[in-house]
């Protein structure tokens, strides 16, 4: 409890009404979470240890054995490897793309509003509905990419239905479709720095770039933080955009971790399999999470040292 | 650090230039899909494709709605999703500011337990949350889909985050007038947070909108179906009817569209409020 | 000739009806003419209200809508609630419905589901379906039961054929005389019917089997050559040289003979767009082209054999089943459901509807013969080769899924080996049946002793 001790300048006992606050918030999330959420996820881990088949209404135990068929198996480590690349790619590219264009728009006296409207409307459209209007776009005979390439003389490509591609092309669409948030998020966090630290920069002889790199890039931690945590979370569980796009091909191609966890549940109704796969996916979130807090941790420490 | 007043510079005409490009990438699907919808399927498909309708019909769209009970869905969605955004607003606020600016023993904990919730995925759960939803005697009802999301682990996370940069000093000046806590978060931290809350407002409002599979599976009966699963029914693997799709597709993005048209200024104002607060 | 007689005793039986003119008899569209019987006179839960929850198929909810309201306008006691979702949806909220003791009193089945949902249902009542009766009027009835009982009937028989385009096929200098006879014939008239654009590209392929036909036609062709699709035990998937001969035939028909093309779409997409000449893909196509396009005239005859001579088998068949029982209902529930059911199974006029709406040969006998089944060129067609199609029963989705992706995606699309994919596809098909029941019907098939099973 350091943080507790650090804070410790200004604790002191809690009021009536502060307790009460706390009580009930206590309670509620409690109760709120641990049925809805820890019962159905602890019966799901209960659940991979058994041959579970809800619509056959069979439940009997194996011990290890979903673990085992699911590591034997190929798909795990390609669906990961997926997943990674997914979930490190579209989350590099979002943020930087919308740190970008939110110093850009940020930099204009004109305008802001209209292009911020205009980066954000793919942030707000159903992944259904823009996930069906690329998956058309990227038609591979009558689509109209292959067509604007074919006017810039550039060879037609297969786009979804090449395995080389299909991953890379569900990526672009999710970068576009995200940036906006990213960028908004940004715009927000810039807006909160005061006016005065620039202006105190330009007289001290600094250049755009390095106001930008030394004064506005630090700033922005947080948001930065928040987002990329978020984009990480989200994406490790990409599932939406690859069943309407892909449907995880072609061959196994586009597989995701939600993605072959759907389909052993609904495809195979073989939902102790799918659970087994869904808590090899957390344990590598959570390593991935503690490191990240670790990292975090180690530099306030050394920064307070 | 904005540009400064005035001169017209090279760098700023690249600028634009690179910013109109951006938002041509971001609305051409729009426009493709809008524009696609009043084509006819002969049109559609024709290669190379066509931009602007040849021949410019209503047809998809008369066949949507006459297929489909719309008005019905619409009203369900409006509803539905209203009043659930406006819990999860209220919830997501209440705990974020306990969670920010209270101490108590356990508290990190706690929110590391919130969080952690986000990371097991969604289609392990569903089958036990059927079966929670089956005991409970809420199967068809309309509490299946409101009771499991009155809160938000991404809302309680994301106000945590916007609630600690809140000055410490305006919450001590009204302790020390004794205001008690409740007052506090409704006078004074509330207002202050206008801007992340109707952020998270437009989120929650388009996933609360989007969602389909819960509601899908948890009515019973098409009076009560919402407009994403009135559209799935348009959705199936054989379909062919590419200019419903594109109709279908742009009338589940209008509304949202307008939505966010609507919150756009307030959006801003926040946004300019947090700046002032910085 | 069995058939001819039954039709004929069929028609004898409408005329005798018809002379009789017992108003009763044709009410609300109702015409019986077999030997399942049904009371249109007898009050229904002693005249209580009663609704019943019935989970539809989004395609059939105009059908079984029009039956109902018939049944209620029969017995205004009883009404229905109809719940539709795409197909995949409907069966995905069955399966979480039904074990959690909720979902519709009935609701429409599909055989493939029979293995997992069967804890969860209840057989229809004997004693409503004696079973001498149902052979009497119906085929694959035997076929139908599982563990003896009666959980659903197929009311319409479905297989696959090749859907060519009358003008294309026009227009390349083809006749009917030019309707394929061997695998040759077929692979010469797609050669024919293929355009390409400036850069040599396939533009009309001459015959598609993108995404959703080749698993289907790797099935028929190797029952073509004589393969099962299962060995003696019921389970194992067989895959043979037959196999790797047809996939290598499918292959070259692209590769080599270019009449064909993985960048087209998908092939029944492809087809009504016009971009394919021919392809290949269950008789349902027929209803589907007639909704969705129209103005595409196409012609259809069943997958040739590879010489010109009659086959062990030309096609797999299947069945589209009447509505499944929940097995929570209640007795007088129970009592009620089964009355509908046996308003329905005794309704010519539905099961004809049901079957032209699912676009197959109706399994009921006295319908084989009839004018709307007979005219139309895709439902008369597999008609006459009913002899020799063969049904290996309720197999699970996955075996076609795998197929799919090993075969199409896999070796078409990503370039693999075909043995290796044989050897993988197979593994995950053993995998994925583990977890089921299924034994295959293959070995009840009337011609399977000219089958191989290894």
């Amino acid at each position: 409890m350091q943080h507790q001790l650090k804070a410790g300048k200004n604790s002191r006992r809690l009021s009536q009404s502060q307790r009460i606050m706390i009580v009930i918030a206590v309670v509620a999330l409690v109760v709120f979470y641990a049925v809805f959420f820890i019962f159905p996820i602890g019966y799901a881990l209960t659940g991979s240890f058994f041959n579970w088949m809800p619509t056959k209404r069979v439940f009997s135990f194996v011990g290890l054995e979903n673990y085992r068929k699911i590591f034997e198996q190929s798909t795990l480590g390609l669906a990961m490897g997926n997943t990674l690349v997914f979930t490190v790619v579209v989350t590099l590219g979002r943020t930087l793309l919308g740190l970008f264009f939110a110093a850009l728009i940020y930099s204009m006296r004109r305008g802001r509003v209209l292009f911020r409207t205009i980066y954000f409307i793919p942030v707000i459209t159903s992944t259904v509905a823009v996930s069906m209007v690329w998956k058309w776009m990227y038609e591979p005979s009558n689509g109209p990419l292959n067509y604007y390439l074919s006017l810039a003389g550039i060879a037609p490509q297969r786009f979804l239905i090449d395995s080389s591609q299909a991953l890379w092309c569900v990526m672009a669409m999710t970068i576009w479709k995200e940036t906006g948030y990213a960028m908004v998020m940004y715009m927000a966090g810039m807006t909160g720095i005061p006016g005065t630290l620039y202006e105190a920069a330009e007289m001290d002889g600094c250049t755009r770039w390095q106001a930008f790199r030394y004064i506005t890039f630090p700033l922005l931690k947080t948001t930065t933080e928040f987002i990329l945590l978020t984009s990480f979370v989200t994406y490790c569980q990409t599932f939406t955009q690859i069943d309407l796009m892909t449907k995880g091909g072609p061959g196994k191609a586009s597989y995701t971790m939600v993605y072959y966890l759907y389909q052993e549940a609904f495809g195979n109704n073989r939902f102790g399999r799918a659970s087994a796969i869904a808590f090899v996916l957390f344990a590598v979130i959570l390593v991935f999470s503690v490191l990240q807090l670790r990292i975090t941790r180690t530099k306030e420490a050394e920064k307070h040292a | 650090m904005p540009e400064s007043r005035g001169k017209i510079t090279f760098s700023g005409i690249l600028k634009l230039l690179v910013l109109c490009a951006g938002a041509c990438a971001m609305l051409y699907p729009f426009v493709f899909m809008i524009l696609s919808s009043f084509k006819n399927n002969a049109e559609i498909i024709r290669n190379p494709p066509t931009f602007i309708p040849e021949v410019f019909t209503w047809d998809n769209y008369r066949k949507v709605f006459e297929e489909n009970r719309f008005g019905r869905f619409f009203f369900n969605s409006v509803w539905l999703t209203c009043l659930k955004t406006s819990i999860i607003l209220y919830s997501s606020a209440y705990f974020g500011y306990v969670f920010a600016k209270l101490r108590f023993r356990g508290k990190e904990a706690l929110f590391l337990f919130v969080l952690a919730t986000m990371m097991i995925p969604w289609p392990v759960t569903i089958v036990p949350q059927y079966q929670l939803m089956g005991w409970l005697g809420w199967v068809g009802e309309y509490t299946s889909l409101i009771i499991p999301s009155l809160f938000s682990t991404f809302g309680i996370f994301m106000m945590r985050q916007y609630m600690a940069a809140v000055p410490d000093e305006l919450i001590e000046a009204a302790r020390i007038d004794s205001a008690g806590e409740f007052t506090i978060f409704h006078r004074i931290v509330l207002p202050d947070v206008i801007p992340a809350v109707s952020a998270l407002g437009i989120f929650q409002f388009l996933w609360v909108w989007d969602d389909y599979l819960w509601p899908f599976l948890m009515m019973q009966s098409m009076d009560r179906y919402t407009l994403p699963v009135g559209l799935s029914l348009f959705n199936g693997q054989y379909y062919n009817d590419n200019g419903g799709i594109f109709a279908a597709a742009t009338i589940s993005v209008l509304p949202v569209i307008l939505v966010y048209l609507l919150f756009q200024r307030q959006f801003v104002e926040g946004i300019a409020l947090t700046g002032i607060k910085g | 000739m069995k058939k001819l007689f039954a039709c004929m005793l069929a028609l004898l039986m409408v005329m005798s009806m018809f002379f009789g003119a017992s108003a009763e008899s044709t009410r609300e569209g109702y015409v019986n003419t077999g030997k399942l019987h049904y009371d249109l006179n007898k009050e229904v839960n002693n005249g209580e209200p009663m609704t019943l929850e019935f989970w539809v198929q989004v395609e059939l909810e105009e059908t079984y809508r029009k039956w109902c309201d018939a049944y209620t306008a029969l017995h205004p006691n009883i009404t229905f609630n109809i719940t539709s979702g795409s197909y995949d949806d409907h069966f995905m909220k069955l399966g979480m419905a039904l074990p959690n003791k909720t979902g519709p009193h009935l609701f429409h089945m599909h055989n493939g589901f029979t293995d997992q949902f069967m804890a969860n249902l209840k057989p229809y009542d004997p004693a409503v379906f004696p079973l001498e009766d149902l052979r009497e009027d119906y085929t694959f009835v035997d076929e139908s039961l599982y563990s003896g009982n009666m959980y659903y009937q197929g009311l319409a028989v479905m297989s696959c054929g090749v859907f060519y385009n009358k003008k294309m096929w026009a227009e390349a200098g083809l006749t009917e005389n030019d309707i394929p006879k061997t695998w040759d014939d077929l692979a010469a008239a797609a050669v024919k019917l293929t355009q390409y654009d400036e850069n040599g590209k396939v533009k009309v392929a001459g015959f598609n089997y993108n995404e959703m036909s080749m698993e289907y036609l790797i099935t028929a062709m190797k029952y073509e050559l004589g393969s099962a699709m299962f060995e003696k035990d019921g389970r194992t998937p067989l895959f043979n040289d037959d196999m790797k001969k047809v996939i290598e035939w499918l292959k070259n028909l692209y590769v080599e003979k270019k009449a064909g093309s993985v960048e087209l779409p998908m092939s029944i997409l492809s087809f009504s767009q016009s971009t394919s000449a021919m392809t290949y893909i269950g008789t349902w196509f027929g209803g589907w082209m007639q909704a969705n396009a129209p103005d595409v005239e196409y012609g259809f005859f069943i997958m040739p054999s590879p010489d010109g001579n009659v086959p062990a088998a030309y096609d797999r068949s299947n069945i589209e089943v009447s509505p499944a029982i929940n097995g929570n209902v209640t007795d007088a529930e129970y009592a009620v459901i089964n009355d509908f059911l046996c308003y329905l199974l005794s309704n010519d006029n539905f099961v004809l509807d049901f079957a032209l709406k699912q676009y197959g040969t109706p399994t009921k006998k006295c319908l084989i013969e009839n004018p709307d089944v007979q005219a139309d060129e895709v439902l008369g067609t597999t008609a006459r080769f009913m002899d020799r199609l063969i049904y290996p029963g309720n197999y699970p989705d996955s075996y076609h899924s795998n197929l799919k992706k090993y075969f199409y995606d896999e070796v078409m699309l990503n370039g693999k080996d075909i043995d290796e994919m044989m050897q993988a596809c197979k593994e995950e098909i053993i995998d994925s049946m583990e977890s089921t029941e299924f034994v295959s019907e293959e070995s009840r098939y009337p011609h399977a002793d000219e089958l191989k099973f290894e």
